[in-house]
């Protein structure tokens, strides 16, 4: 006779939410983010985030969205991971034709604040009430309960989830079955009736985690200040928010070793969030379609005072000394056939792509980045050498919320979606981007070489000098100089020898210094190597 | 109650802005201006310029205003909570004379401000003898030396005193330095004949000695206007115009007075008389001595004062609103209080 297969419970540790709730997010930003995509969620049309800079002693998040009652507030946090909220659904803002997208779900986003803070108030009210709510919760419940050498939920023992277990007969119902991991009190508060028609919610961080004060604050790097002499002590302070910018692209060196952690958050918040690009001319011209897309969200965030925008400078398009070479366009493509998926997306190619955070392409759902710059550009297959950090652009894409992985970082990389829209992406690279590039690169090469030949020819006619210059291609730890007879052979592949136009005029002048005899090649050739260590 | 709690809520502070700072700005008929400020967090004097159209907020930035605290850590997070924008420039520093000196405050040196506002909470000169000037002081003779150098024409410049005396006969200055306040009323009685005149009509034959002792609220402003247009002139700028009012804070003791000093300022080159010393040991130097400061003695009988007594409510009523709009005026979304 065959036995009956046995249920047995799936115990889940309290301990799961507090990996949660401190491990979604890599960074600070990370758990902010999450804040603001719930605003966002909730039809807010701004959102600001206090941090207390340079203390940080104390976050508190604000937007006007819709707020919740006591009683939608109690069925969140009473649902933990049931929420049916759902990513990709569509809704307008109240009162308005102005269409936006779901950015969060499974309403754990709340917990990962956790990460940040061991404490936080939660003030809300919804509009047409004069009726609002304060919830405290503590996050240090999550951390410690061990009975047994095994941690589990202080509220509800093992026996009594296994006898709940086996009264529960419907497996719908016990799919959603669910168990209390601890508590959160909350409290009612009445307004006046002249502020019925205010809708809002607030965060109040409080406690912050001292790892997350001394991180964000810079005490972290500082304490190795002693042996490093280049770490900044002083706060920085900005008036608005294109001042960080341009020091976050002037230290960018150093904000990649751990130095100016408040200016690195600020810029992840203003690359993640949907908010509107800065009062350039590009976005005005060519990529007007891109200012309009972002405009409708009608989205803004202030963080400590500062409007944010897309931290873009302007200075990444109007640059005589590094010109925009080309942009490259697309606008409502299908890249999902079967459900009419659309992307719109730009690539601006220029030579020198600084902050090197904005290199590689943004992903956008529903105007919301999902991770950063990926500079693989979604793993393309193939090998482009330097033109891959010539490149910054965005997609926007619809229909991959369903690909993105809880943390909303990265996308399930076998997903259908997410498939066709690498296909898709990896097409223009393939058959527009890069053949465009490779033309032009060609050209400045030419170009490049003809200027050189144009000079030297020119010296060697003025000076009457019989002697011949030309390019060589020999090994690259060949000699830069040869001379043979009446000619001088630079070596092509020599570090110092490729004709390219940032080094070409060091070149002539150096070649013709080499013809005139005032030094040899082999000196010219130390010379030359030793000021691009320098230059690096 | 905190300094910036009593900032935001005063309605005697207010008057102060309304009455006689704004007035004064008004009059430079700019609309942005350059303001350097010794502020307090809240910021209400720069909002209140803001919403009278003399400062401009840009995409979050209070344009021209250039901000000193003297709290480095905690001064801009206090600021940013309570403003909707930040000043163009902050500098944190325990003097603004020693910021004026680091030559790396570039911001800071190479401006001309249309109004400087050194809304000193403390007293101008300490209580106990010393034969150097004060911090404060030290202040305005660099900041006026500074606008000279930056070759500003006009400008004015608002100074906050605490003083700790009116009506009570105590002094809360050393005495070196009201006697040097005195001796430069006495200067000016001997040289400059309008003065005496105009003295004469309202003290008659009483020394200026003898006035800080009976009338202290009338001796400490003509002084102090006496020191401070002597500086003036050193770099040729006159006194176009001045006027003060007093702020008693006496609903509890110890009543606190603060005087405040409106000055507008002109280079006036050639107008400034400089007056040859008569004693030996002076011989070769000058005093400075200009016609502007008679002004204060035009003022000393409509010299306006507020107090907490009789004017906190009669202003809490008139100007409750304009306050309560200033101190919502901040970046961060309003939450209104429950009930």
């Amino acid at each position: 006779m065959k036995k009956r297969a046995e249920a047995i419970p799936i115990m889940v540790s309290a301990r799961i939410l507090r990996h949660i709730s401190r491990g979604i997010y890599r960074t600070p930003a990370g758990a902010l983010k999450e804040l603001v995509s719930n605003a966002y969620d909730a039809s807010a049309t701004k959102v600001t985030i206090n941090t207390g800079y340079p203390v940080f002693e104390k976050i508190v998040v604000t937007d006007n969205g819709t707020g919740m009652n006591k009683s939608e507030f109690k069925t969140v946090i009473g649902n933990i991971g049931l929420s049916d909220k759902v990513a990709g659904k569509k809704f307008n803002l109240p009162g308005s034709r102005v269409n936006r997208v779901t950015i969060g779900h499974y309403g754990i986003g709340l917990l990962a604040i956790g990460q940040l803070c061991r404490k936080v108030i939660i003030t809300s009210k919804i509009k047409d009430s004069c009726e609002g709510f304060k919830a405290t919760l503590d996050f240090e419940q999550f951390e410690v309960n061990k009975k047994d050498d095994i941690e589990r939920s202080s509220i509800i023992s093992e026996r009594e989830l296994e006898e709940k277990d086996k009264k529960v007969e419907d497996i719908k119902k016990r799919k959603n079955e669910k168990f209390s991991i601890g508590k959160c009190y909350i409290e009612d508060l009445h307004y006046d009736t002249k502020n019925k028609q205010a809708s809002f919610t607030r965060l109040d961080l409080e406690q912050i985690r001292s790892e997350v004060q001394r991180k964000l604050s810079g005490n972290i790097i500082y304490e190795y200040k002693d042996k490093y002499k280049d770490i900044d002590m002083k706060k920085k302070y900005y008036s608005n928010f294109d001042k960080l910018l341009k020091l976050y692209r002037e230290k960018e060196k150093h904000i990649r070793q751990g130095q100016y952690p408040y200016e690195k958050l600020c810029w992840e918040l203003s690359s993640y969030s949907p908010i509107k690009y800065p009062d350039i001319s590009i976005f005005k011209t060519k990529l007007n379609n891109f200012k309009n897309m972002s405009d409708k969200y009608r989205f803004e965030l202030v963080i400590d005072g500062m409007e944010i925008h897309k931290p873009v400078e302007d200075i990444l398009f109007n640059d005589e000394d590094y010109p925009v070479r080309n942009i490259f366009q697309w606008v409502n493509e299908t890249y999902y056939k079967d459900e009419g998926l659309k992307v719109s997306g730009y690539l601006v190619y220029r030579q020198y792509i600084r902050p090197k955070s904005l290199q590689g392409v943004l992903l956008r759902d529903a105007g919301v980045a999902i991770g950063m710059f990926d500079t693989t550009f979604l793993e393309y297959p193939y090998h482009e050498g330097t033109k891959f950090e010539q490149l910054t652009g965005e997609l926007f894409v619809e229909g991959l919320a369903g690909s993105l992985n809880i943390d909303r970082n990265s996308f399930n990389e076998t997903d259908d979606y997410y498939l066709a829209l690498v296909k898709w992406f990896h097409g223009k690279l393939h058959d527009e981007v890069f053949p465009t590039i490779q033309k032009h690169m060609k050209v400045t090469r030419e170009d490049a070489v003809d200027a050189f030949m144009k000079v030297t020819k020119r010296y060697m006619k003025d000076s009457r000098v019989n002697y011949n210059v030309k390019f060589k291609n020999e090994g690259r730890d060949k000699p830069l100089f040869c001379k043979e007879g009446k000619t001088l052979f630079i070596n092509k592949n020599h570090p110092q020898g490729k004709p390219k136009k940032s080094v070409i005029e060091k070149l002539c002048l150096a070649s013709i210094l080499v013809i005139s005899g005032y030094i040899s090649g082999k000196e010219m050739e130390k010379i030359l190597t030793t000021l691009a260590k320098k230059s690096e | 109650m905190s300094i910036n709690h009593l900032m935001e809520t005063c309605p005697l502070k207010q008057y102060i802005r309304e009455s006689l700072w704004e007035k004064y700005i008004k009059e430079l008929k700019k609309k942005n201006i350059n303001y350097l400020t010794l502020y307090s967090p809240p910021l209400m004097d720069v909002k209140h310029f803001t919403k009278k159209g003399l400062i401009q907020l840009e995409q979050s930035v209070y344009k021209g205003v250039m901000a000193i605290t003297n709290d480095e850590i905690r001064g801009l997070p206090e600021t940013i909570k309570r403003a909707r924008g930040r000043p163009e420039f902050l500098f944190a520093g325990a003097a603004l004379h020693e910021l004026i000196k680091d030559k790396k405050n570039t911001e800071l040196r190479g401006t001309a401000y249309d109004v400087i506002n050194l809304d000193y909470c403390n007293s101008i000169f300490g209580s106990e003898d010393s034969q150097y000037i004060s911090s404060n002081l030290k202040d305005i003779e660099s900041i006026i030396e500074q606008q000279d150098r930056n070759n500003c024409k006009k400008f004015m410049l608002f100074i906050t005193s605490r003083t700790d005396s009116f009506n009570s006969r105590k002094v809360n200055f050393a005495p070196s330095f009201i006697n040097e306040l005195t001796a430069r009323i006495r200067l000016n009685l001997e040289k400059n004949d309008s003065f005496r005149d105009k003295y004469k009509h309202h003290f008659g034959t009483e020394t200026p000695s003898a006035l800080a002792g009976r009338d202290f609220s009338s001796f400490f402003p003509i002084g102090m206007a006496k020191l401070v247009s002597m500086e003036f002139a050193s770099k040729n700028y006159a006194i176009e115009d001045c006027d003060v009012c007093w702020l008693i804070r006496n609903k509890k003791t110890p009543i606190r007075e603060l005087l405040h000093m409106a000055f507008s300022v002109q280079k006036k080159g050639n107008k400034i008389v400089r007056v040859r010393q008569n004693k030996l040991e002076q011989f070769g130097t000058y005093t400075y001595m200009e016609e502007g400061v008679t002004l204060i003695l035009d003022k000393i009988d409509r010299m306006d004062s507020v107090n907490e007594n009789e004017d906190y409510d009669k202003l809490s009523k008139t100007l409750g609103r304009n306050i309560e709009e200033l101190r919502n005026d901040t970046f961060e979304i309003r939450i209104p209080e429950p009930i």
